[in-house]
């Protein structure tokens, strides 16, 4: 098991986080329609997903940015920490792969106190997912550089 | 270009939305079934002061963008649309419990090479009018081709 990150409070600029390893399930990808209000068939329905080119469904653009926020407030101790997300859809993922995320702290400002994480997430074949990916987390109160 | 140029400036809005704990539980729920690699449960469910940025995919973009799909006026091409980046900004700590009024607006369109983008920026404003939660969504709209 990796050792865990350096928190918030103490991580240099240069620290990489643990990365996540996501499977991803056609029953997580219905859970998400479902939760997020997007019933989008390219998602849901593969005879539909086929017949649009995509040789099967394809999972949310937002699940993976989803789960790439879930990496970051975990990292950060709070949802809330988290003040900034954003990313570019790259590439497809579907059932069956496995997101991977990654991040590394690229910027601290103690006067701000805030955070700058660079972020990506790939699946295992190596299709990036989602590139130019970062966050900005909102440090711990009292932290200094 | 099949976007209509006069459409940036156009304004949606969606009816008023109350932040959910549970539901945004099922959003975290949905994101990470079997929870954290260490075992927690997805960050911003009940036990969080407040739920994940991207959870207002389901209480602001949602709502917005299917009120932009339903304008045929923009000139849309529906199946050739993806989504091509997405950002979320909050402008101060969400709270659950709080209502939140979805409102969108058409703020750039453009054609590069064979491409049409369009930029809608969605922003909740709590009861005061005081923006909470930002978005802004740019779709790639690939030309059609004499294949298609």
């Amino acid at each position: 098991m990796a050792p865990p990150a350096p928190p918030p409070a103490t991580a240099a600029v240069g620290t990489e986080l643990p990365e996540w390893r996501q499977p991803i399930t056609q029953e997580q990808v219905a859970a998400y329609a479902v939760a997020s209000g997007d019933h989008n068939p390219i998602h849901l329905d593969p005879e539909f997903a086929r017949a649009a080119g995509l040789g099967g469904t394809i999972a949310h653009g937002m699940l993976s940015m989803g789960i790439l926020a879930a990496y970051v407030g975990a990292w950060a101790g709070s949802a809330a920490a988290v003040t900034d997300l954003r990313c570019r859809f790259a590439g497809m993922v579907r059932p069956g792969d496995t997101l991977i995320c990654r991040g590394r702290v690229a910027a601290r400002d103690p006067a701000g106190g805030t955070i700058t994480l660079e972020l990506e997430a790939t699946t295992e074949s190596g299709t990036r997912a989602l590139n130019h990916a970062s966050a900005v987390v909102r440090a711990p109160a009292g932290e200094e550089d | 270009m099949g976007l209509s140029p006069d459409c940036v400036g156009r304004r949606y809005s969606a009816p008023a939305e109350i932040v959910d704990p549970a539901r945004a539980a099922a959003y975290g729920a949905a994101l990470l079934p079997a929870g954290t690699p260490d075992g927690r449960p997805a960050p911003g469910g009940p036990r969080d002061t407040g739920p994940l940025p991207t959870y207002a995919a389901a209480y602001l973009l949602q709502p917005i963008v299917t009120q932009l799909f339903q304008d045929d006026s923009v000139g849309l091409d529906l199946p050739r649309l993806v989504h091509g980046e997405q950002s979320f900004t909050c402008h101060r700590p969400l709270r659950f419990g709080e209502r939140l009024h979805p409102e969108g607006v058409i703020t750039a369109v453009e054609t590069r090479r064979q491409l049409d983008l369009l930029t809608i920026t969605a922003t909740a404003r709590d009861d005061a009018g005081e923006a909470v939660v930002s978005g802004t969504t740019l779709f790639i709209i690939r030309a059609r081709t004499a294949q298609d």
